[in-house]
């Protein structure tokens, strides 16, 4: 299966990555690219640059998803089916929608999102983002709009963060904790109470009394949305690992790029989760098909002609040498694929990826690799 | 010094290259990585071939030694600090839920790392000088750094009081005192990445964390003078674009991130080459590039003794 194939057949494709590869920029040009092959695309993403953000008229907290307007989808032609959404992921949104939705009470839900710690937990737990980025997902692919969503996910230092926050939280507000900090915690036993008792002398130690009391009010109302969420989780979960899913790398042509694909491939196999392939960002590895420099050698009529002719000469044989090594680093990344999987190359697009035309030129590069 | 910056910007080798430099010069440094998973791997450790990478000081050469921070190790050293009685911390650490929620809870881990750190700067030698003057951390990408620095003044408008507000602040008025803490932000010379760098900075400025230098990492090398750069445009106008087009892109590029950088912050910037050298080869070379400039870096970088 190419790039192509995958936009037109899968429903929810996943952009795993470090920081800084230009995992935003490639989510947004698949997601143009399967929207004007005629599918209902959203593209869900986390902090874009902003004349990124702009390029796709991408409105800054906003709450629902922007529709990008067909104008701007099929500006060079004629109007196809398809359709673009975008939305920047706000985990306060998703947050608050979330213990709206899943309260059984409006009073409970207050009680929740009123309380002093809960803005504490919003912003400060890690993995919210990636938290966040997970519970949206899942409840747009439980609302159904949508043909495909694309995901971009949270930067991290290790591409599979995004995988590992959500179960770092989800232990956070693990019954068992929360039943160790709650009131009333419904299990008896000696030995267990003890345990309360001296979680209860720690915390007051540490924090001061009023504190560890105000957490204890915060855990045991959070807690009350403990099913829920472990709920979301495993649907979120049979959804990823199902053939409708498809999680891509998009790594940058260094060294380490090597090693991260590695990883990437072992840990997905490892969770069970369908790996679909590498993305070998802003490579030179595709030829341009330009007259190599000397040819200009005729030209030069002085001596700062001959410089800059042999200036470029060198830039030339620095570019070719990146080539090089940017094409060899493809072959090796290709080297170990599975069935089906890709391998494709980039362009480095550079600064013309501030616009939507960069990006259907983009998307267009990608899906004919 | 804080090493920040985003992922894939070359932060890691920057801050490997900064220790061994300073190190060279005759300072006795400590290099910590400061990572949100403690676990895998260390390339920070590889980098200075430090043997081990663990919550415990390692030395990697003279006047060089390692730490791969750790929040448990913070943890621990927090309740055995903090309350009252000794064993009420052992049985503290020992019990499995009280782990998962220091693991798991908000904050509670990146709080954990920042003790660590604050209790090695506190370390004094029996005679009273500190035993790591200067520390340089790796930061984690940039995400992940802010929610670090941002994390102390919200820790304490939740809780002024306590030992935790005791020992955050006394983290945050480490951290936010120029004449100890200098941040260097890595970046690359391309559009984006400078913008990001740009708003980086405004944000660290918000947070008070005082900013010491900005480093642009891998640019390109610039073959040509004024008149060959004029004299190519003209032929090129001329004959079209040849081979050669996109590094000569890239170029222009990088010479406009610079120029913006240079006129988006207020401190010094430095650019550093873009060498065929990987791992601990690219390390050395940078360090000795780096140690002609040190002596103004040191001085910009700030001793780390609280």
């Amino acid at each position: 299966m190419n790039l192509d194939g995958m936009l037109r057949d899968k429903r929810i494709l996943v952009l795993c990555g470090a920081g800084g590869v230009g995992k935003t920029t490639t989510a947004a040009a698949l997601g143009v690219a399967a929207a004007r092959a005629g599918r209902k695309v959203l593209v869900l993403t986390i902090d874009p640059a902003r004349r990124l953000a702009e390029a796709m008229g991408l409105k800054e907290n906003g709450a629902e998803p922007t529709s990008v307007p067909p104008e701007r989808l099929y500006a060079d032609g004629k109007r196809g089916e398809g359709r673009l959404d975008v939305w920047m992921l706000e985990p306060r949104i998703v947050f608050e929608r979330m213990v709206r939705r899943m309260s059984a009470t409006e009073s409970a839900a207050r009680t929740i999102l009123e309380h002093r710690l809960y803005r504490f937990l919003s912003e400060l737990v890690a993995g919210v983002q990636e938290y966040a980025a997970a519970e949206a997902l899942d409840s747009f692919l439980a609302e159904g709009h949508y043909d495909l969503i694309v995901l971009d996910t949270p930067p991290s230092r290790h591409a599979l963060d995004f995988l590992d926050a959500p179960g770092r939280l989800s232990r956070f507000l693990d019954e068992r904790i929360i039943s160790l900090f709650g009131p009333d915690s419904g299990r008896t036993g000696r030995l267990w109470q003890g345990a309360q008792a001296l979680v209860g002398k720690v915390l007051d130690g540490i924090f001061g009394g009023g504190f560890a009391q105000e957490m204890r009010t915060f855990v045991a109302a959070f807690g009350g949305l403990f099913a829920g969420i472990r709920l979301h989780a495993d649907r979120l979960r049979e959804h990823l690992s199902s053939k409708d899913a498809a999680f891509l790398l998009v790594t940058s042509p260094e060294a380490a790029a090597l090693r991260e694909a590695t990883f990437f491939q072992e840990a997905l196999q490892a969770k069970g989760l369908p790996f679909a392939g590498y993305v070998l960002n802003r490579s030179w590895a595709r030829e341009d098909g330009l007259a190599p420099a000397a040819a200009l050698k005729p030209h030069a009529n002085n001596a700062a002609d001959t410089d800059a002719v042999s200036a470029l000469e060198h830039l030339a044989d620095v570019e070719d040498a990146r080539a090089k090594a940017h094409q060899s680093l493809l072959a090796r990344l290709a080297e170990g694929l599975p069935r089906g999987a890709l391998a494709i190359a980039a362009p480095d697009a550079g600064a013309d990826l501030e616009d939507f035309r960069g990006l259907v030129n983009l998307g267009d590069a990608l899906t004919v690799a | 010094m804080l090493v920040s910056g985003k992922g894939g910007v070359g932060k890691t080798t920057l801050s490997a290259a900064l220790a061994v430099a300073a190190a060279r010069a005759g300072r006795p440094v400590l290099l910590a990585e400061l990572s949100p998973d403690e676990g895998g791997p260390s390339m920070l450790a590889g980098l200075v071939g430090a043997r081990e990478a663990g919550p415990k000081v390692v030395s990697a050469g003279p006047n060089l030694s390692f730490v791969r921070l750790s929040a448990q190790e913070g943890h621990r050293l927090f309740l055995e600090e903090t309350l009252p009685v000794k064993w009420l911390a052992e049985a503290a650490l020992r019990s499995k839920a009280l782990r998962r929620f220091l693991e798991a809870g908000p904050a509670l881990k990146e709080m954990g790392l920042m003790f660590q750190l604050l209790s090695l700067l506190r370390r004094t030698h029996p005679d009273g000088r500190t035993v790591h003057p200067l520390t340089v951390v790796d930061l984690p990408a940039t995400g992940h750094a802010m929610a670090l620095a941002t994390l102390p003044r919200s820790i304490l408008s939740l809780m002024p009081g306590g030992p935790v507000g005791r020992a955050v602040r006394e983290g945050l008025d480490l951290l936010q005192d120029p004449a100890r803490t200098g941040v260097v932000v890595t970046t690359l010379p391309e559009p984006l990445p400078v913008s990001e760098t740009l708003s980086l900075v405004a944000e660290l400025k918000k947070v008070g964390l005082p900013l010491s230098a900005a480093v642009l990492n891998r640019m390109p090398e610039d073959p040509f003078t004024p008149e060959s750069r004029a004299a190519l445009e003209r032929l090129l106008e001329t004959h079209g674009p040849h081979q050669g087009q996109r590094a000569l892109e890239r170029l222009e590029r990088a010479r406009q991130a610079r120029a913006r950088l240079a006129a988006g912050v207020a401190v010094p910037h430095l650019g550093l080459p873009e060498l065929a050298l990987t791992g601990v080869a690219l390390v050395e070379r940078l360090a000795e590039l780096l140690e002609s400039t040190l002596e103004g870096a040191a001085a910009r970088g700030r001793e780390a003794t609280p």
